[in-house]
């Protein structure tokens, strides 16, 4: 979850993966390093939206 | 008598080695024809998520509304058939599996006919041995990556963007190395070129 991510650290790797679920959720998984890096690391996907719902049990803004 | 116990016999074996099935009735039924006949291949021969079934909604070009589908409850069977008519038989075995035989008439009408049956998921795992997904993986159509030294930026940050100014006062702050990507967001909330911004972060 989006949450967890952001206080878990700035760890040097980040790794992230996009799945629909049944329901039209997309739901957005993040893994990275335990290290500390200076700064944060940032990801920026396109993702398109056809059908999708909500993202992580939250509505798609507007 | 002999043939008796014959009898017997391959009706034990048979019961033993086939799965023991039930009959499925429909929850939903939809029917309609399309007069494109290359369209038929985009038909999968099964629907598991809102997201697919607003895809072959697009692709079979359907102008009705997309009925209500609780797909953690339900999932959709299509068929397909060139004839007029169709009629198709879904059972669940005792497995998990569930089988679907197609019957239509032997006649041939202009493009081909749907017909999909929206049918309860419960205690199905596979369709005609076919994994039936609770999640399926996507790839975004996009990636940036990258580090930004400074941490107070990431108080400005938003998880989801889905206007191009935003995206931009972004770029500009973050000082993103990357060329600033060509997305068509004026079609943001166009069922046919949906795109989104979605950023994490650590």
């Amino acid at each position: 979850m989006i949450s967890q991510i952001v206080t878990t650290g700035m760890g040097s790797i980040l790794y992230s993966s996009y799945s629909i679920e049944m329901n039209g959720n997309l739901k957005v998984d993040a893994i990275q390093t335990k290290d500390i890096a200076e700064g944060f690391r940032y990801q920026i996907a396109i993702i398109n939206l056809d059908g999708i719902k909500t993202i992580n049990g939250k509505e798609v803004p507007k | 008598m002999k043939n008796f116990l014959l009898l017997m016999l391959i009706f034990v074996i048979s019961t033993l080695s086939w799965p023991a099935s039930i009959d499925v009735k429909p929850v939903k039924e939809i029917k309609g024809s399309v007069s494109d006949a290359s369209l038929q291949k985009n038909c999968p021969e099964f629907v598991a998520d809102a997201v697919d079934m607003n895809a072959l909604w697009q692709s079979l070009k359907i102008k009705e509304k997309i009925p209500e589908i609780d797909f953690s409850k339900q999932i959709v069977l299509v068929s397909t058939t060139v004839g007029s008519v169709m009629n198709l038989t879904v059972t669940l075995d005792e497995k998990g599996d569930m089988k679907t035989i197609g019957m239509s008439s032997m006649d041939f009408g202009e493009g081909f006919r749907y017909l999909m049956q929206v049918v309860s998921r419960e205690g199905v795992k596979t369709i005609n041995g076919k994994v039936v997904p609770t999640t399926r993986k996507i790839l975004p159509v996009a990636i940036f990556k990258g580090t930004i030294m400074d941490y107070k930026l990431l108080k400005n940050s938003q998880e989801v963007i889905t206007k191009l100014q935003q995206l931009k006062d972004l770029w500009t702050l973050w000082k993103v190395a990357d060329k600033f990507p060509d997305i068509d967001f004026t079609n943001c909330y166009n069922r046919y070129g949906q795109h989104i911004i979605f950023f994490i972060f650590n």
